[in-house]
């Protein structure tokens, strides 16, 4: 694409500099046809600026803050679930070491003959507290 | 300056909300809000500290300029509108980092034009895998006509446009629509001015060949 014609798309549509204009214009004058050529275009970029169309819904804006709104609603609400839950497990967890320990406790210090039922009973309840973690988790 | 007294500034200005609901306008606005960039930047800070109304406000000044671009690249619908609607919760999503280097239109229009361009490649794979795309015949009107013929001749000009190819017309929207300048859209396209010019040179070569009648109908009409 030469020089003219880049000139020429430019000026149908923004201001050309006084020496840009000047070039134009001796071109336009040499050679009516390129004047022509020139009308034609001014006459579709007109045509494509009245074909222009900006309408959306009226409520385009309120739907805008709406969406917005449901957005960070969503995204706090996500992290208030995410965070029980990882306090639920927590608490879950926590409750299963205490019974590790005291199972690890009870074992240790009754090495000939453990109280009957306790270790089961500590056992039962690590299982439980575990259960109830993995539960959360998944 | 406080935030309500920006808004009220605003509001005043660009006399919204709109009294009869309407949200369209026909032209490229050039408002008050153009010639007083402070306010705007203002604006901007408020909407990034979280304030609903001043964001409210943005949408109510630009989303004309993003109904264009999107309507522009991919005619009315659905699909228009909430491409409008994401550019402007990205814009929402990125307040925080807005440097103001580039005007707040024309980081919009980036973002509209992005989205259209990658609506545009979706559409061309689905279309590939849709036999029923290639064979439906053109609707017709009740008087039996097809929809080309009974258009008028401003939907024949937004008809040939979507015809181009999306590259033509991203910069037929931008300089002949919207009324950007070359340098403008070679900005927001992230291309050289002189492709835009290139691109809007073939772009007239296709309009001319296929307006051809309707625009000697209307030259002599």
């Amino acid at each position: 694409m030469d020089e003219f014609m880049k000139l020429m798309i430019r000026s149908v549509n923004e201001e050309l500099t006084p020496e840009e204009q000047e070039k134009l214009e001796i071109t336009l004058n040499r050679n009516p046809d390129l004047g022509i050529e020139q009308r034609e275009l001014q006459r579709l970029r007109n045509n494509i600026a009245d074909a222009r169309s900006d309408c959306f819904n009226p409520q385009f804006p309120a739907s805008v803050i709406f969406a917005i709104t449901r957005l960070e609603s969503k995204s706090k609400n996500a992290f208030e679930e995410l965070l029980f839950a990882f306090y639920r497990v927590g608490l879950a967890g926590a409750l299963a070491c205490l019974m590790l320990a005291m199972w690890t406790q009870a074992t240790s210090k009754n090495s000939v003959s453990p109280p009957s039922g306790s270790i089961e009973m500590v056992e039962e309840l690590v299982e439980l507290s575990t259960y109830y973690a993995l539960e959360e988790v998944l | 300056v406080s935030n309500w007294g920006v808004k009220g500034v605003f509001a005043s200005f660009l006399g919204v909300p709109v009294p009869n609901g309407s949200v369209c306008t026909s032209q490229p606005e050039h408002s008050q809000l153009d010639e007083k960039p402070s306010l705007e930047k203002e604006l901007l800070q408020s909407a990034a500290a979280g304030d609903r109304e001043a964001f409210r406000l943005l949408v109510e000044k630009h989303h004309s300029l993003v109904a264009a671009t999107v309507i522009g690249m991919l005619g009315h619908g659905p699909e228009s509108e909430d491409i409008g609607q994401e550019a402007f919760l990205r814009m929402h999503a990125a307040l925080k980092g807005f440097r103001g280097e580039a005007s707040i239109g024309t980081y919009l229009t980036r973002i509209a034009m992005n989205l259209c361009l990658n609506e545009i490649r979706r559409r061309k794979r689905r279309a590939r895998f849709d036999f029923r795309f290639s064979k439906s015949e053109p609707p017709r009107t009740s008087d039996g006509r097809t929809e080309i013929e009974s258009m008028s001749f401003q939907d024949s000009i937004r008809r040939a446009i979507l015809r181009l190819e999306p590259e033509q017309r991203s910069t037929v929207v931008l300089c002949w629509m919207d009324g950007h300048t070359a340098r403008d859209a070679a900005d927001i396209l992230g291309i050289p001015i002189g492709t835009v010019l290139s691109r809007l040179h073939r772009a007239r070569k296709n309009l001319r060949q296929w307006l051809a009648p309707e625009m000697e109908d209307k030259h002599h009409g």
